[in-house]
């Protein structure tokens, strides 16, 4: 039982750095704002569900835990649904510059889930919002303010004059946010094979599922891409297969973090192609593969090489012997 | 205190171990919220339900297809009036976006449910004055085949007579 507590600790809580987690909130939080402000038409999305008619409404369970005091099927009006969408928008800004960071978290992230959660509520459900959803939940109580923020800078500015009490660049708690949003996008692909496979008897990847698709949303959304790829049968036989493959063994990129090297660059293009073919906007998706590069390392590369090219005499000289 | 440690100062222990309780706490609150939330997620998976969201299930484009079957761009919807003419239905005239007019509307007349149709098309015929006493739903005129979209008729895969409203209602 110990050495199991110990392998949970050791997984979940193994220092990590902070720089990694404020990207992501960075991502996150200025992804969120940009749908809130321009998905759809923006607020006018919100004003087009609060329009429909009263026998559409059925909140569902998550609209429920915020109306509970007022009724379990209150309908928001419009004007409440306006309050929380401009709060939701000021928190995301705050969240983006890390400023009072974990406090505007929450109140984006609370905020967030109840729109999407009263448009859910009209009997038509989608996929892209809910990973960013517990995002935004996790990154709350996480020390993803502690870089690139508001906050870090102020905190600096406060303790320099207190000798060897500067922030240290990693946490404990730095890691699990991504750990648990890296599983999350393994349950989510694995749904999406088994429904493909399981439920259609292996008959779904067939080239023409992906065909038939491809002609649908182009024709529907208006993208000659996605007519034009339509044509090309066994090609699209071929990709239905690698996304099959791609989604189920997906959990091999967590397990396995040299394998992102693989499926982090496959993964953002299905995901783009996605986008470019069929106009699905799976915006979210694609901003939070962000939790799967290593933005310190990335970052301190790309650092190293920038001061080299300025100054390699330097770069030289402060370079460590190589052994004879 | 750890074992090869030397005892530090009182305060300083004292410090140390309060902010060491309180990093235990953290992370057993942290580690309840990993389980609450992939305990939810994979709960949601496995019951294939979306009503949990944000835990839920993922069947995106997930539905097989054949050669030669038509192609859902949209089902159109034509409604016929009581002087005999008909007419299209279109989202906007029941007021519904292009999501909610397939999943809600449509599905309504293709699984015969009158009352929930009612309710759609009675602000419909208060605004245009005319009852409507049928509707008709054809599918779109494209097949998919293996060298991509081709044309081919479009047929009605669903009609329905509309029965008149109860009279001898209150008002």
């Amino acid at each position: 039982m110990n050495r199991l507590a110990q392998a949970w600790t050791g997984y979940w809580f193994k220092p990590a750095p902070l720089l990694d987690l404020a990207v992501v909130r960075i991502f996150a939080a200025g992804t969120q704002v940009l749908l809130l402000l321009f998905f759809e038409g923006g607020f006018a999305r919100q004003r087009m569900y609060a329009a429909l008619p009263d026998h559409l409404y059925a909140p569902i369970p998550m609209l429920q835990t915020f109306i509970w005091p007022l009724g379990l099927d209150f309908r928001p009006p419009l004007e409440l649904i306006g309050v929380i969408w401009a709060v939701a928008v000021v928190a995301g800004v705050f969240a983006l510059v890390g400023l009072r960071t974990n406090f505007a978290l929450a109140i984006l992230a609370a905020c967030s889930v109840f729109l999407k959660a009263h448009e859910w509520s009209y009997g038509s459900i989608h996929h892209p919002p809910a990973i960013m959803m517990v995002a935004l939940g996790a990154l709350t109580i996480s020390p993803c303010g502690r870089a690139l923020s508001l906050d870090a800078l102020w905190r600096r500015e406060r303790t320099a004059g207190a000798a060897g009490r500067g922030d240290s660049q990693t946490s404990p708690f730095a890691g699990w946010p991504l750990r648990l949003l890296q599983w999350f996008f393994v349950t989510m692909y694995l749904s999406a094979a088994s429904h493909k496979l399981i439920n259609t008897n292996l008959e779904w990847a067939n080239g023409f599922a992906l065909q038939y698709f491809l002609i649908m949303d182009g024709l529907r959304w208006n993208s000659p891409l996605a007519l034009w790829l339509s044509q090309f049968h066994e090609f699209i036989l071929v990709m239905q297969w690698l996304i099959v493959l791609f989604q189920l063994t997906f959990a091999l990129a967590v397990l396995f973090p040299r394998l992102r090297w693989v499926y982090v660059p496959a993964g953002m293009a299905m995901h783009i192609g996605i986008l470019l073919t069929l106009r699905a906007p799976f915006f979210e998706w694609i901003a939070l593969y962000s939790i799967f590069i290593p933005w310190s390392l990335a970052f301190a590369q790309v650092a190293r090489r920038w001061a080299a090219r300025r100054s390699p005499a330097v770069v030289a000289a402060a370079a460590p012997p190589r052994p004879a | 205190m750890r074992p090869g440690t030397s005892p530090p100062a009182n305060g300083r222990t004292e410090k140390a171990d309060g902010r060491s309780r309180s990093t235990e706490r953290a992370r057993r609150f942290v580690s309840a919220v990993i389980v609450v939330i992939l305990g939810l997620q994979t709960t949601a998976v496995l019951l294939r339900t979306d009503r949990s969201f944000p835990f839920q299930h993922y069947p995106m484009y997930a539905e097989p297809h054949g050669e030669g079957e038509h192609v859902e761009v949209e089902l159109t919807v034509y409604a016929r009036f009581a002087d005999g003419l008909e007419r299209r239905l279109s989202a906007l005239d029941v007021g519904l976006p292009f999501f909610l007019f397939r999943r809600q509307f449509v599905q309504a007349i293709l699984d015969e449910k009158h009352d929930k149709i009612a309710r759609f098309l009675a602000p419909y015929q208060d605004r245009v004055g005319e009852r409507i006493v049928g509707l008709r739903v054809e599918n779109y005129p494209i097949i998919v085949t293996r060298s991509g979209p081709k044309d081919a008729p479009a047929a009605t895969i669903k009609t329905l007579e509309i029965e008149p409203p109860a009279t001898g209602s209150a008002s």
